[in-house]
């Protein structure tokens, strides 16, 4: 797995390329956690090449969603239809700082629009 | 990526062995991918799958750093999976920090895979079981919608093909007119040609196809239609062709007829009686009435020619005999009864249906054209629709077949079902689970390792043994209905079941039941596997977890979403007084045992104007997160409209007005009363609720409300209001059914029970839920499958003639709260 920084008006982008499993978490963690450090409050995954994710990953994105709870938030961008099952069975549809977004655009939509 | 774990075939199961390495996830995962790709499952499934397996080797990796082997076995309805490891398996329990994202696994694993089982092995290593079943593409509903999609489909198709003959017929008809091919029977060497043709060539293909279904099921029923299609064909080659004194020919003509006939009908009545059906045939009564009619109405049509009455059912340029004329009738009474029961059979499978009920409308066709035969006279109008009607029997056949190998490979599944067969025996000989076959009631056939568990000697010992003889008593009405729900082709889910030994000892097992073929017969295959060991193993992981819980600090606790609605939940019951106006409280929540989901219990107490209090109670259909905010936004709801108006059975209206508006899934039973402090009137109305026990300071205890629809149905639904009076003493207990519905095996708890329990006086009423809860926690064994909620209510001083104390001390509350 490979992750790529960059950032869409402002807020770091993180894009995924692989799968990210109990094995590559913990790059995942490292990389969202030196995103936050710099300063900002909001995060973008994007997961269009990211085929699988399981409860290593899910586990990253849900203890930054609730670190950040009240302060910022974790948006998702381009999740396959599986991703957002998982994402709904482990209760991250209903957490405020989680955002999914089905494009970029509409990213940039929402941040435009912020 | 180069690979380095291999595959081994081990005859009943693949085996992958894969070392203590994250790094070998990747490549199990495509293993498993490829594994799918054999069941089939969906993509869904397969990703599914991929993250359950993933997730439960990634586990046994991290925490006990052992080798894992992975066990597959694919059958024909399932995959299961078996991860064992050395050491030990530690789903969802965390002990830091930082591997507390870990626990997000086993929810995983549940959530995705059909069943789980983790078993400590008694050489101290521990195994997980997966189970992924091929035809569930999610929830059960889908699964039923897809089925009955497949039933429409099979329907069209079949009818297509049932129903295009017919304007080929015409068709022929007419051109054979045109060409003026008509005149004697015995000249017309072109019909009788082609008659025998058509009707030879679709014999041979339902022998060729009954024989393949016989191969690949193992069903013998089609044999006997093999056999009557043979004897058809010998019908037409011999008597149409090949004999010439037409005397002889019409003899052997109608003999092998009614043999055709006879064996057809036997092949349609031991389908039946075997229940080759996978749809229960919709009403019996009705199927044994259109036979009898069918019988009745040839028997009367034989008789009335006996005696002169019609002109006879013969050949009139033949002299007939009462042999010949009684065998006629049976062949054609036969060939009746067996069409009848073709077209009823509904067989979910494609190629079956489509060719028994080809089956049936020839035989329905040609029967009705025999009758039509005999009487008629050569190059008649009545002789060409017999013929007419000979022809669409022979197309009805031709295309039945035709389309049954045309509805895909046939050959192909079948070769690749009866491989499985060949898998799947070795499988069960070997398997460690107990497997015990029933057909017709009875075992036919077990397993060694069914007779280890059962106490027997040998599996011999268990053939010819009813079922409910393994059964303890407390399971024995639930299982039968079980199997026989099977029978009729139904599904029963996996269940936990006390099985009796032979020598009288009791275990307890869990049970899976699958419909299978047996020798020909169709049986019911039941797994049995003891968790007697299992239930403690879990037990203390529970209990384990419990006491873990405790010590982790809040912020750890809090793990799931689903918990932290529970617990908010929980928080705003607790806002509920000990005491409003004259009325003593007691309240209860208690969130089930068996599941982390919250449940949708709600209840309230509070005042309402003029001196009124106002109590509800209320359970919403399902659990999660979706089924606790509609219990808020009902709670609240109701809160609101009693403040508007006091008629209970308009706050009902208006909320399931509401409820219904919103399309909110599910629905929503509720009890809501309100008592006026001051006449001691308490008005209430129920939808649907359990009823509420009132009990009078006599010991007299009254139900109140039952018999109504639940909130969030219809929007045309209406309740009414009643009215009973309270005095001092008296007790009111609203509850859900979480507390009526415990079960101990499968007796429930009940309303008897309750009511006993409020029968003991001098309870106070802040403790008599507790106690009621403990009364349930005993009489289950410790397990609450379901969410409950009790509130208990009793009026300290007397409405009405210590109205105005009460008044005060209410209003004074009032002003503190």
């Amino acid at each position: 797995m490979e992750i790529s920084k960059s950032s869409l008006s402002g807020v770091p982008l993180l894009s995924i390329a692989g799968e990210v499993d109990h094995l590559t978490a913990s790059i995942l963690e490292e990389e969202i956690q030196d995103s936050l450090n710099s300063g900002s409050q909001n995060l973008l995954l994007d997961m269009a090449k990211c085929p699988y994710l399981d409860s290593g990953g899910l586990g990253v994105i849900l203890s930054t969603v609730r670190r950040q709870r009240g302060n910022g938030w974790l948006g998702v961008v381009s999740p396959n239809a599986n991703l957002v099952r998982l994402f709904q069975i482990v209760g991250l549809g209903g957490e405020m700082g989680f955002r999914v977004f089905a494009d970029l655009s509409e990213a940039s939509a929402f941040l435009a629009s912020q | 990526m180069s690979s380095t774990l291999t595959e081994r075939d081990h005859g009943s199961h693949v085996l992958l062995d894969v070392p203590p390495d994250l790094s070998n996830l990747p490549e199990v995962r495509a293993w498993v991918q490829e594994l799918a790709t054999r069941v089939p499952l969906s993509e869904a499934r397969t990703f599914d799958l991929q993250v359950v397996v993933s997730e439960a080797v990634a586990n046994a990796i991290e925490h006990a750093a052992s080798a894992v082997a992975i066990a597959a076995w694919l059958l024909p309805d399932r995959l299961i999976v078996e991860i064992t490891n050395d050491g030990q398996f530690t789903p969802g329990l965390y002990k830091d920090q930082e591997s507390r994202r870990r626990g997000l696994g086993l929810p995983l694993m549940v959530s995705l895979a059909d069943q789980v089982h983790v078993s400590r092995l008694s050489d101290q290593r521990t195994q997980v079981s997966l189970t992924f079943i091929a035809e569930m593409q999610g929830p059960a509903e889908n699964a039923e919608q897809s089925r009955d999609e497949a039933r429409a489909r099979l329907w069209n198709s079949a009818f297509k093909w049932l129903v295009i003959p017919i304007p080929l017929l015409i068709l022929a008809v007419v051109i054979l007119e045109a060409l003026g091919v008509r005149g004697s029977r015995d000249s017309a060497m072109i019909l009788t040609v082609f008659n025998t043709l058509f009707l030879t060539a679709s014999s041979l293909s339902i022998v060729f196809l009954a024989a393949r279904d016989y191969l690949a099921r193992g069903s013998r029923s089609l044999l006997y239609l093999g056999a009557g299609a043979i004897i058809f064909t010998f019908a037409y080659l011999l008597a149409g062709t090949l004999i010439s004194n037409p005397n002889e020919a019409v003899t052997i003509h109608n003999t092998s007829m009614m043999l055709a006939g006879i064996l057809f009908a036997c092949s349609a009545v031991r389908s039946m009686r075997a229940r080759e059906w996978v749809e229960p045939v919709g009403k019996p009564g009705w199927l044994a009435f259109t036979l009898g009619v069918g019988v009745a109405v040839t028997a009367a049509l034989y008789l009335a020619a006996h005696f002169g009455l019609i002109p006879a059912f013969y050949l009139q340029t033949q002299a007939w005999t009462p042999e010949r004329d009684a065998v006629l009738g049976l062949a054609v009474t036969s060939f009746l009864f067996a069409a009848f029961c073709y077209a009823l059979l509904y067989r979910t499978e494609r190629i079956r249906f489509v060719l028994l009920c080809s089956v049936g409308f020839a035989m329905l066709a040609i029967s009705l054209a025999s009758l039509l035969f005999t009487h008629a006279s050569a190059g008649s109008a009545v002789d060409w629709l017999a013929r007419g009607g000979q022809w669409l029997g022979g197309i009805y056949l031709f295309a039945g077949v035709l389309g049954a190998t045309r509805s895909g490979p046939i050959l192909s599944v079948e070769k690749s079902l009866h491989e499985l067969e060949g898998r799947y025996s070795n499988l069960v000989n070997t398997s460690p689970d107990a497997i015990i076959v029933d057909t017709r009631g009875q075992c036919a056939y077990a397993n060694p390792a069914a007779a280890r568990l059962l106490g027997f000697e040998s599996p011999g010992d268990l053939v010819g043994h009813q079922a409910p003889d393994f059964l303890a008593p407390a399971s024995r009405k639930d299982a039968v209905e079980r199997i026989s729900q099977i029978y009729s082709g139904g599904t029963a889910a996996a269940a936990e079941e006390r099985f009796l030994r032979a020598d009288g000892s009791e275990l307890l097992a869990d049970v899976t039941r699958t419909r299978v073929q047996f020798d020909g017969d169709l049986g019911v295959q039941t797994v049995v596997r003891d968790i007697t060991e299992r239930k403690r193993g879990e037990e203390a992981l529970i209990e384990s977890e419990r006491r873990y819980r405790k010590l982790a600090d809040e912020n750890q606790r809090l793990y799931h979403q689903q918990l932290n609605i529970a617990e908010s939940l929980q928080l705003a019951l607790l806002n509920i007084p000990s005491e409003i106006g004259p009325a003593r409280v007691g309240h209860l929540y208690r969130t089930a045992t068996e599941s982390n989901q919250v449940g949708g219990d709600f209840y309230d107490v509070f005042e309402v104007k003029n001196g009124h209090i106002a109590m509800l109670i209320g359970d919403v259909a399902g659990r999660g997160i979706a089924a606790a905010r509609t219990a808020t936004l009902v709670r609240d709801v109701v809160h609101a409209f009693t403040h508007q108006s006091l008629r209970t059975h308009e706050v009902l209206r208006r909320t399931n007005e509401l409820l219904v508006e919103k399309e909110l899934p599910g629905f929503v039973t509720l009890f809501l009363a309100v008592l006026d402090v001051e006449t001691g009137t308490l008005r209430y109305s129920s939808a649907g609720h359990p009823s509420t026990l009132l009990r009078r300071k006599t010991g007299e205890i009254l139900r109140l409300g039952n018999g109504s629809p639940p909130l969030g149905v219809s929007e045309n639904s209406t309740w009414k209001a009643r009215d009973v009076g309270l005095a001092e003493g008296d007790l009111l207990l609203l509850y859900t059914d979480g507390v009526t519905e415990v079960r101990r095996n499968d007796e429930p708890f009940g309303e008897e029970r309750l009511a006993r329990i409020m029968g003991r006086k001098k309870i106070p009423v802040r403790h008599l839920p507790e106690l009621i809860l403990n009364q349930v926690l005993t009489f289950s064994g410790g397990v609450l499958k379901d969410d409950l909620a009790i509130l208990a209510l009793s009026l300290a001083s007397s409405p009405g003639e210590d109205a105005s104390a009460a008044q005060t001390r209410f209003k004074q509350e009032t002003l503190l709260g």
